[in-house]
């Protein structure tokens, strides 16, 4: 089996499902500061050979309880980061020039991985886990289970 | 050979240092951003809370670990006591996922400089990480071994089925639909990794299997398949047995076990009246 960074364009730009509600996201991410979710990606209309499914990996972190600044969230593949957010007080875009803030990091197929940084709008008034996670899915094109099951006995596993 | 100016040199570190340094207030925190690159390619930034008149909280924000985090390197309880022997050896401290110490005026100076040597040397995982090609997907190894095992009183094996429960719609991974005759059992496959929470997810699937009790998919055989069995608590695998009628527990690296065991007990369910 190849490995399929060809097709990670059309991953980054397409929906991806994962099974879990918001609500349930932002209960853990209360609770542990960190959540790893995955899912079977469906190839079908991406590419015609190959497996039918690739595994996606979703990481969610905000490890420090009131600086939003230090929360990050990324998509991988093959272990890989292929999309993400995170906050940097200084960094550079692909032509040397000099940003803060928030901003994605963009998929470039010739390093393969997301290192490609593109400053992002609307994140510098966040001040609650569910507005990050709202707002970073949006972004990032990830769907959630719309129903909310709960569950009372989270944190005695 | 020509005489070494050092303090030519000297003058030109200070005045890059003068130029590089950013100083920022975050969340009224100052935000001081060096010249000194992570391996993930991140310029180090250092918080300074000034906690009372004279004592400063000097820390990463917890940007080391989130960052890490997100390349898919977990804080374990070996690289945290790792970390903690690290910072200590440096003369600070790493608890609450931060590299962190206090301080007077007088050492901010040491103290922000420490707090960035960890972060650098927190990195070096980074260097470890490459692409792997992550096993075959449970999903996909189960669509392939349902295909080969296919017998001949099978009419169809669909992928995605959704059925209506008494609340909730919910979904099997694979449904087995015997042909009329000789009567066979029709078996719903659910697949269930822990997820966050190994035992959320046997909750979940609780609330799902009581969900269709008394619903037409009840007469439906139910196999879970659970995956990363070594991430399950006790209860939360007995929870999954209890409800399900075949239960397939499978460890991280085991997983090419599906093959041997699926269609046995494909076999066995849909021959079970």
């Amino acid at each position: 089996m190849q490995l399929q960074f060809e097709y990670t364009e059309k991953i980054v730009a397409a929906e991806k499902y994962f099974d879990i509600s918001r609500a349930e996201i932002v209960r853990v991410l209360s609770d542990t500061r960190e959540c790893e979710l995955t899912c079977d990606f469906p190839l079908a209309g991406i590419t015609e050979s190959g497996p039918d499914t690739v595994l996606l990996r979703l990481n969610i972190s905000c490890t420090h309880r009131t600086l939003v600044e230090s929360w990050t969230i990324s998509l991988k593949m093959h272990k890989i980061r292929i999309d993400g957010i995170d906050f940097q007080a200084v960094y550079y875009d692909r032509d040397k020039k000099r940003h803060r803030g928030w901003h994605r990091n963009r998929w470039n197929s010739a390093d393969e991985e997301a290192n490609k940084h593109e400053p992002l709008n609307g994140f510098d008034d966040i001040n609650s886990i569910e507005e990050f996670v709202i707002r970073s899915l949006k972004v990032m094109k990830v769907t959630l289970n719309s129903q909310d099951h709960g569950s009372t006995r989270l944190w005695d596993d | 050979m020509a005489a070494l100016d050092c303090g030519t040199i000297k003058q030109g570190l200070l005045s890059y240092f003068q130029q590089e340094i950013s100083i920022d207030t975050i969340r009224d925190q100052c935000a001081i951003t060096l010249p000194i690159t992570t391996l993930d390619q991140r310029l180090v930034t250092i918080y300074v809370e000034k906690r009372t008149d004279d004592f400063y909280l000097v820390h990463d924000g917890g940007k080391t670990v989130s960052e890490l985090f997100s390349l898919g390197i977990h804080l374990t309880d070996n690289k945290a006591e790792l970390f903690s022997r690290m910072a200590k050896s440096l003369g600070i401290g790493f608890g609450d996922r931060l590299f962190q110490t206090g301080c007077k005026v007088g050492g901010l100076q040491q103290a922000i400089i420490t707090v960035a040597q960890c972060q650098v040397l927190a990195m070096t995982d980074v260097l470890q990480q490459k692409p792997t090609l992550e096993d075959e997907s449970m999903t996909s190894r189960v669509r392939r071994t349902l295909d080969e095992w296919k017998p001949k009183y099978i009419n169809k094996i669909e992928p995605n089925i959704t059925v209506k429960g008494k609340h909730d719609k919910h979904r099997f991974d694979f449904v087995s639909y015997p042909k009329p005759k000789p009567p066979h059992s029709t078996v719903a496959i659910k697949i269930l990794a822990p997820s966050h929470s190994s035992i959320w997810q046997a909750d979940r699937y609780g609330f799902f299997v009581l969900d269709i009790e008394k619903t037409l998919y009840a007469k439906w055989k139910k196999l879970a398949l659970v995956t990363k069995s070594e991430s399950w608590s006790e209860s939360a695998l007995k929870l999954v047995s209890q409800l399900s009628d075949e239960t397939i527990s499978v460890e991280s690296g085991e997983e090419e076990q599906i093959e041997r065991i699926l269609p046995k007990t494909m076999t066995q369910l849909s021959k079970a009246s």
